[in-house]
C-alpha cells in the first residue's frame, strides 16, 4: 500500500511538470480560462453559499450549547467565526466543492480523453496539456480560492442568524466579540488553507481525468478516484497547515 | 505517395500486424477493410506518429516514421490529417473556433474565409455566419461528424485518412458521409478504414483486406467481385462473422 | 410547486417507505445487504477513519488555541474537542466521505440502467426496482454510515490523545479525566440520530437523483455529479435542524 501511495504521489507530480512545461511553452488561452472560470465558479456560487450558511448556523448551536453552561455567551461570536474560519468551515466547504467542482471538471476531462479528443487536438498540432488541460486547472484552483473565502464570509452570517435564533447572542453582540477572537493570524490561517485546498482540488481532478481510460465506466472511476483523494489530501492538508501554525504561533509568543 | 514497409505492431502478446506492406498512391482512394478489432485502426495511428511500429518503417513523401524528431513527426501531421471515428468536437468551443483548431498563423479575415469554404464542401454552408454562437452540442452527430470533417479540411492536408467513418451512423447519413469521402476524395489522397463493403465497393479506387495482421485481398472494387478468396466473398455476402458486439476495448483504447 | 418537484417527492416517498419495510419483506436477502455493505462500508473504511482521526487531531489543536484565549488555560480543551468531534464532526465527515464515495456510483448505476432500457425490462418482468435494488442500498447506507461514524469515533479519540500527549501537555490520564467529565450518553444518541439520518439520506437521495435521470451519456454523467452535491447540501441542512432540536432539551 506503502509503494502504492509513493506511486500515487510520484505521478501527480508527473503530471504537474508536464502541465508546468507546456503551460510556459505555448499561449494562454484565455477564452476557454474565462469560460471555465464561469462554468465552475459561477455555478457553484449558490452550492458554496448554502454550505457556508449552514457550516456557520452549526457551528453557533454547537458552540452555543457548550458555552451556555459557563454562562458565556457573550464570546459566542468571536469563538465561532474564528473556530469556523480556522478549522471547520474551510474543510466542510472544500468538501462540497471537491464534490461539485472537482468531480464536474474530471467528468469533463475524463469524457475527453475516452472520447479521443485530445488526440484529435494533438493531431492537429496542438498541445492538449496547454490547450484544454491549464485553463480549467487554473479555474478550478482560482475559483475555489474565491469561492472558499465567500463560503467563508457567508459562515460568518450563518452563525450570527442561528445565535440570534437559539438566543445565544443578538447580532451586535455577536459582531462585536468577532475581533478579540479572530485575529490577523485566523484570518491568514483560513487564507492559506483556501489557496492550498484550491490548488490540490485543481491538480487532483485534472490529473485524474487525464488519466481517465476504459470507455464511460472510465469516467466514472476516475470521478470517484477524484472524490477520495481530493478529500485525503484535504484533511491531511489541513492537519498540517493547522501543525504548522500552531507552532509559528507558540514560536511568536 | 505513402508506403508500408513490412511494418509489425504488437501489444503484449497480442500481435496486431505482422509483416504488413502496401502503398497509396498520390490521388487515390484506397480502403482498408476488416473485421472490428484486428488492427485498422492502429495502422492509422502509426501513421500519424501516435504509436510506433515494433520493427519495418513509414514513408509518408519524404519523412520516414517512426522519429522522435519532432520538426518531422509535426509536418507528418501537417500532411495526414487523421478524422476519427467519434466527432470529437471540443464541446465548450464554438462551431468556429472547432474549425479552426488547426490552422496556424493566419489573420482573422483568412481564417473566416478558409473556415467557410471548408463548412461549404462539408454541405454546412448555412452554418458559417451563425458559426461564433453555435456549440457542438446543439448539433446532431452527423452534422457534428460533418464538421470534424471540416475542421480537417481547413487544414488543407494532403492526406486525409478516416477512422471508421461511418460507424454507428444510420444508412442515411452514413450514404451522405461516403458521398463528401467520395468528393473530397476526388482532390485529396484518401485512406478509408471500414467494414462497410457496400459503401467502399462505391467509393474506393482501391481496396485492401487484413485480418489475422496480414494483407488477405487487395483490387479495384470489379477485381474484388470477382476474386474468389473466401475473406472477400464473406464480406461481399455482406455478413460480418466475428466479435462486433465486443466492448470497445483493445487496441484503441491502448 | 411544479408536477416534476410533486413526481419527485412522491418517488422519495416510495422510496423512504419500501426502504422501511423491506427487512420485513419477502424479498429480503441477507447476502444482498451484505454485499452493499461490504461495498459502501468495507471500500470506505480505510479513508473514512484516517479523515475522522485527523479531523480529531485538528480539532484538539485549535481547540487548545481558543481556550487559552478565552479561560488562560487548555485543561478542558479534551472535553470540549470531544464533544464537538461526537456531536458534529464524526457523523458529518463519515456522511460526507460515504457520499462522495457511494451516492454518485449509486446514482450512476441506476441511471445507466434506466438508459440501457433494464429497468423497464425488470418492470416486465414484475420486478419492484425500489424494493430489489434501491432498499438494499438505503439499508445498507444507514448501517454503514452509523457504524462507520462510531468506529472511526473511537479512532479519533485515540489519535487525539496521542496528539494531546506529544504537542500538549497533556498526560493520558488528564485527558482521560477531561474527555469522561463531559461526554455523556446522550451525546452518542446524538451521534446515533445524525448518522441515521443522514445514512438513509444519502443513498434514498442519489436513488432518486439516478432514477430520474435523462436520457443519453450526459444524462448519467450529470446524474452522478448532481447526486452528489444534492445530497451534501440535504446532509448539511439536516445537519443543522437535529443540532438545533437537540439544543432545546
Amino acid at each position: 500500500m506503502f509503494k502504492r501511495l509513493l506511486e500515487l504521489l510520484g505521478n501527480h507530480f508527473y503530471f504537474l511538470g508536464d502541465l508546468l512545461r507546456a503551460a510556459r511553452r505555448y499561449r494562454f488561452e484565455w477564452e476557454e480560462f474565462l469560460t471555465q472560470l464561469s462554468h465552475v465558479g459561477v455555478r457553484s456560487l449558490p452550492t458554496t453559499c448554502t454550505a457556508g450558511l449552514f457550516t456557520g448556523a452549526i457551528m453557533a448551536v454547537q458552540f452555543h450549547m457548550q458555552l451556555k453552561d459557563f454562562g458565556a455567551e457573550a464570546v459566542l461570536g468571536g469563538l465561532n467565526t474564528s473556530g469556523t474560519l480556522r478549522e471547520v468551515g474551510p474543510v466542510l466547504i472544500a468538501f462540497m466543492l471537491a464534490g461539485k467542482v472537482g468531480a464536474y471538471t474530471s467528468a469533463e476531462l475524463g469524457t475527453m480523453r475516452v472520447t479521443d479528443q485530445f488526440t484529435a487536438v494533438e493531431c492537429l498540432g496542438i498541445n492538449p496539456l496547454s490547450y484544454l488541460v491549464f485553463p480549467r486547472f487554473l479555474a478550478v484552483s482560482i475559483s475555489s480560492v474565491v469561492l472558499l473565502i465567500f463560503g467563508l464570509v457567508i459562515s460568518i452570517f450563518g452563525g450570527m442568524i442561528a445565535a440570534a435564533f437559539v438566543g445565544g447572542s443578538n447580532p451586535q453582540q455577536f459582531l462585536s466579540a468577532i475581533p478579540r477572537f479572530a485575529t490577523l493570524s485566523g484570518v491568514l490561517l483560513a487564507l492559506t488553507k483556501s489557496v492550498i485546498f484550491g490548488a490540490l482540488m485543481a491538480q487532483i481532478c485534472c490529473a485524474n481525468g487525464w488519466w481517465t481510460t476504459g470507455g464511460s465506466v472510465g469516467v466514472g472511476k476516475a470521478v470517484r478516484r477524484t472524490a477520495t483523494q481530493s478529500m485525503v489530501a484535504i484533511v491531511i492538508a489541513d492537519f498540517s497547515i493547522s501543525w504548522i501554525f500552531n507552532g509559528l504561533q507558540r514560536y511568536f509568543e | 505517395m505513402i508506403s508500408f514497409d513490412s511494418v509489425s505492431k504488437s501489444f503484449g502478446d497480442r500481435k496486431i500486424l505482422s509483416n504488413i506492406s502496401f502503398e497509396i498512391k498520390s490521388g487515390e482512394k484506397l480502403f482498408l477493410l476488416g473485421r472490428s478489432g484486428i488492427g485498422k485502426s492502429v495502422t492509422l495511428k502509426l501513421l500519424v506518429g501516435i504509436l510506433n511500429p515494433d520493427a519495418g518503417k513509414i514513408q509518408i513523401d519524404k519523412n520516414i516514421l517512426p522519429t522522435t524528431d519532432e520538426g518531422v513527426l509535426a509536418q507528418v501531421r501537417r500532411n495526414c490529417s487523421l478524422v476519427f471515428q467519434l466527432p470529437t468536437l471540443i464541446d465548450s468551443r464554438s462551431l468556429f473556433d472547432n474549425a479552426c483548431l488547426g490552422i496556424r498563423g493566419l489573420s482573422l479575415k483568412d481564417r473566416i474565409q478558409k473556415v467557410s469554404a471548408a463548412l461549404e464542401e462539408v454541405g454546412l454552408g448555412h452554418l458559417t455566419e451563425n458559426s461564433s454562437n453555435i456549440f457542438p452540442p446543439h448539433l446532431s452527430y452527423g452534422e457534428q461528424k460533418r464538421v470534424s470533417l471540416a475542421r480537417t479540411l481547413a487544414v488543407d492536408p494532403a492526406y486525409i485518412l478516416y477512422d471508421e467513418p461511418t460507424t454507428g451512423m444510420d444508412p442515411q447519413t452514413a450514404r451522405m458521409i461516403h458521398k463528401l469521402i467520395s468528393k473530397i476524395g476526388n482532390r485529396k489522397t484518401s485512406l478509408v478504414v471500414s467494414h462497410d463493403m457496400r459503401n467502399a465497393l462505391e467509393t474506393a479506387d482501391r481496396i485492401i483486406l487484413i485480418d489475422g495482421g496480414e494483407i488477405q485481398d487487395s483490387g479495384t472494387p470489379s477485381e474484388l467481385l470477382k476474386s474468389r478468396h473466401p475473406l472477400t466473398r464473406e464480406f461481399l455476402k455482406g455478413v460480418q462473422i466475428g466479435p462486433h458486439h465486443t466492448p470497445h476495448k483493445g487496441p484503441q483504447d491502448v | 410547486m411544479n408536477f416534476e418537484m410533486l413526481a419527485s417527492l412522491k418517488l422519495l416517498a416510495e422510496i423512504l417507505s419500501k426502504s422501511v419495510r423491506w427487512p420485513g419483506s419477502k424479498s429480503f436477502s441477507i447476502n444482498q445487504l451484505m454485499d452493499e455493505l461490504f461495498d459502501i462500508a468495507y471500500q470506505s473504511l480505510q479513508i473514512v477513519t484516517i479523515c475522522v482521526t485527523f479531523m480529531g487531531i485538528i480539532i484538539v489543536l485549535e481547540y487548545s488555541f481558543h481556550m487559552r484565549l478565552v479561560l488562560n488555560d487548555d485543561g478542558l480543551v479534551p472535553g470540549f474537542a470531544m464533544i464537538l468531534l461526537v456531536r458534529e464532526l464524526a457523523p458529518i465527515v463519515t456522511a460526507l466521505l460515504l457520499t462522495s464515495k457511494n451516492g454518485a456510483s449509486i446514482s450512476a448505476e441506476l441511471a445507466s440502467m434506466k438508459n440501457t432500457e433494464q429497468i423497464d425490462a425488470y418492470r416486465l418482468l414484475g420486478v419492484d426496482i425500489i424494493e430489489s435494488f434501491v432498499a438494499p442500498k438505503v439499508l445498507a447506507g444507514t448501517l454503514a454510515t452509523w457504524g462507520l461514524a462510531l468506529l472511526s469515533l473511537a479512532i479519533a479519540m485515540l489519535g487525539s490523545l496521542f496528539a494531546a500527549v506529544t504537542f500538549l501537555n497533556f498526560t493520558v490520564g488528564t485527558y482521560t479525566q477531561s474527555m469522561t467529565a463531559f461526554i455523556e450518553v446522550s451525546d452518542l444518541g446524538l451521534l446515533s440520530i445524525k448518522s441515521i439520518v443522514f445514512g438513509i439520506t444519502f443513498p434514498a437521495v442519489s436513488a432518486l437523483k439516478g432514477l430520474s435521470a435523462e436520457f443519453g451519456a450526459e444524462g448519467v454523467g450529470k446524474a452522478a455529479t448532481d447526486a452528489v452535491v444534492a445530497c451534501s447540501i440535504i446532509i448539511i441542512i439536516e445537519d443543522f435542524i437535529v443540532t438545533y432540536f437537540y439544543s432545546m432539551f
